[in-house]
């Protein structure tokens, strides 16, 4: 796009733009590497409470754009520092948290199945073996998840387990029934 | 022998210098999840793991899902996770970080320069594209097309690691390959990665080395010129000053002064920190001269006087309440003072904005319970040291502070 060569020069300048997936992107241009034509994007304003994004974008999918003003290179040299222990760390931790994710997420069991496993675990412990819903390590619930398939632990628990399953599928079917 | 600061400033092409502001806002987002838009409009969202914007390599995602449908058939179906997924540079569209600020951006440092930080080598941006070609030799291929990742999560057979490479609308990555996508058990990825034989596509390994590439893991090290800081160091051999000079310091918002006024250091005394606040001292781990707990906030001055002159130094960290008050030694600690609301306090830093998820900084050491750390450690135990508190310091005992480097030069080039 013609518009790179430009955009080289405008570093700091605010931009309003428009990709060709139909993005609308609003930001800062915080740099811009010829080479690959990767345009760096800050996006939001210093306001407080504004979503401030960063974007990464090639400038070749940059459909339109529009100039809103000139601002001076937000990166301050002098102040460019990175902490590679703390990267590291913070993938470490950001890897830790998708993992227990992506254990909540069960395999193979119906998108029902799954609101059932994310009501019940808001204030009950559970986790998946296989389509079973264990709760509190004793408790398990099989397909389909009704209040007859609540098995296994003491009965307190099994009650218990049994009376809030019961309520979050009335809630699941009030908000479904809402929706519809 | 890496070209010193001084005897390259003057053959820095201006070009070389946005390719640097590439290379760190890049690595400002490793570490994070962020999402990435292919050219058929998939979007994918993972923890950036490494990039390299150079010909033909790309960025790595870790633990990536598919949250965005695009027009052409993709290996993986919507909502399905593999544990690497490698986009390359021709199919990249746009990284998007959600809710982030550069942490240059603004006039706004996270760490404060120190002399004790260590003085390293350049970076050695091709180790980085070594990393990628072996994210790209480890991935998986069967020779089956209709295979999808969702085949390989359902039938609940536990293998350990899947790479799944994205090419725009193609089933199959190659003629000769395809992608198998599959969860990785719950160990550790890193091991599991190394252990996992696999079969690399001809199409996909690079013979490149590349120069722009960004990743924590890579080898590479940086220069720190004298005014480069990492966070919390403390030695054992230094005292904690005893005067700060609070009137050209301003004072960050803290919890107990909401009002505060941005914290911006004066150049001689950034090595001066002022003590958080403890509210609650060990007795058995803290020095018994400590008597005084100073208050976050405006009254940095006296305060860190009054703390400086009790504080002794001794050898292990000492948590109050949130707060660990970094104890002097040679290796690298760090006081954690007690989340508050509001930007955080830098005794010793530019003070920086509050984006709610940047910067989250984890130390080395122990799991342990996230905790913000909005307020910078003063605890001082050397001339040349200065503790720094990033935002949001998941904290964990032992651990190692992290030492921040300012990349002064990066293939023999200097920040512009």
């Amino acid at each position: 796009m013609e518009g790179s060569v430009g955009e080289e020069l405008a570093v700091g300048c605010v931009l309003s733009l428009r990709t060709t997936l139909n993005d609308e992107i609003e930001g800062q241009i915080v740099a811009y590497d010829r080479p690959s034509n990767i345009l760096v994007i800050q996006e939001g304003s210093s306001k407080a409470g504004a979503r401030r994004n960063v974007r990464l974008l090639k400038a070749n999918y940059i459909k339109d754009f529009t100039f809103l003003k000139k601002a001076e290179d937000p990166l301050d040299v002098d102040k460019c520092f990175i902490d590679l222990a703390g990267l590291q760390a913070r993938e470490d931790a950001a890897l830790r948290q998708a993992e227990i994710e992506a254990e909540r997420i069960g395999v193979g069991v119906t998108s029902e199945a799954q609101s059932i496993f994310d009501a019940l675990s808001k204030t009950l412990p559970v986790h998946w073996d296989k389509t079973v819903i264990v709760v509190m390590n004793e408790v398990r619930v099989s397909s389909p998840y009704l209040p007859e398939n609540v098995t296994g632990g003491t009965p307190a628990a099994n009650d218990r387990v049994k009376k809030v399953l019961e309520l979050e599928r009335k809630r699941l079917q009030a908000r479904n029934s809402s929706q519809v | 022998m890496a070209p010193t600061k001084e005897s390259v400033s003057e053959e820095i092409p201006a070009a070389s210098s946005l390719g640097d502001a590439l290379l760190y806002a890049t690595m400002c987002i490793v570490g994070l999840p962020v999402e990435v838009q292919v050219k058929d409009g998939s979007l994918y969202s993972g923890v950036l793991h490494t990039a390299c914007f150079d010909r033909d390599h790309g960025i790595v995602l870790k633990k990536a899902t598919k949250i965005g449908k695009g027009k052409c058939r993709a290996n993986l179906a919507l909502g399905d996770c593999v544990d690497t997924l490698i986009v390359l540079s021709s199919d990249l569209v746009q990284v998007v970080v959600r809710g982030f600020v550069l942490p240059a951006d603004e006039g706004v440092v996270d760490h404060v320069v120190g002399k004790s930080t260590e003085s390293v080598n350049q970076v050695e941006s091709h180790s980085c594209s070594r990393e990628i070609e072996r994210e790209e030799n480890r991935s998986i291929f069967q020779n089956s097309a209709s295979r999808q990742v969702t085949e390989s999560r359902a039938d609940g057979d536990k293998e350990d690691n899947s790479i799944v490479e994205v090419a725009n609308g193609a089933p199959s990555l190659s003629p000769s390959s395809n992608i198998k996508g599959r969860n990785s058990h719950l160990a550790s990825l890193p091991d599991q990665l190394s252990s996992q034989e696999i079969e690399a596509p001809k199409a996909l390994t690079s013979s490149d080395t590349s120069t722009s590439v960004c990743s924590t893991s890579s080898t590479s090290i940086f220069d720190i010129t004298a005014n480069s800081y990492a966070t919390g160091l403390v030695t054992s051999n230094t005292t904690i000053p005893k005067k700060i000079k609070g009137e050209s310091i301003i004072a960050k918002e803290s919890k107990l002064n909401p009002d505060a006024k941005v914290f911006t250091p004066t150049a001689t005394n950034y090595r001066q920190v002022a003590a958080p606040v403890p509210r609650f001292v060990s007795p058995s781990q803290m020095s018994n001269s400590l008597s005084v707990v100073p208050t976050i906030g405006a009254q940095l001055g006296h305060e860190v006087e009054s703390f400086a002159s009790r504080f002794t130094v001794p050898s292990k960290v000492v948590p109050y309440n949130n707060l660990i008050a970094a104890q002097a030694g040679n290796g690298t600690h760090y006081a954690r003072p007690e989340p508050i609301q509001g930007t955080p306090f830098m005794p010793q830093g530019h003070p920086r904005p509050h984006p709610p998820q940047a910067n989250i900084l984890k130390f080395q050491g122990t799991a342990a319970q996230p905790i913000q750390l909005p307020m910078a450690p003063p605890i001082m135990a050397g001339e040349n040291q200065t503790l720094v508190a990033p935002m949001h310091v998941p904290f964990a005992q032992p651990y190692a502070v992290p030492q921040p480097v300012m990349i002064s030069d990066v293939n023999g080039y200097i920040f512009r």
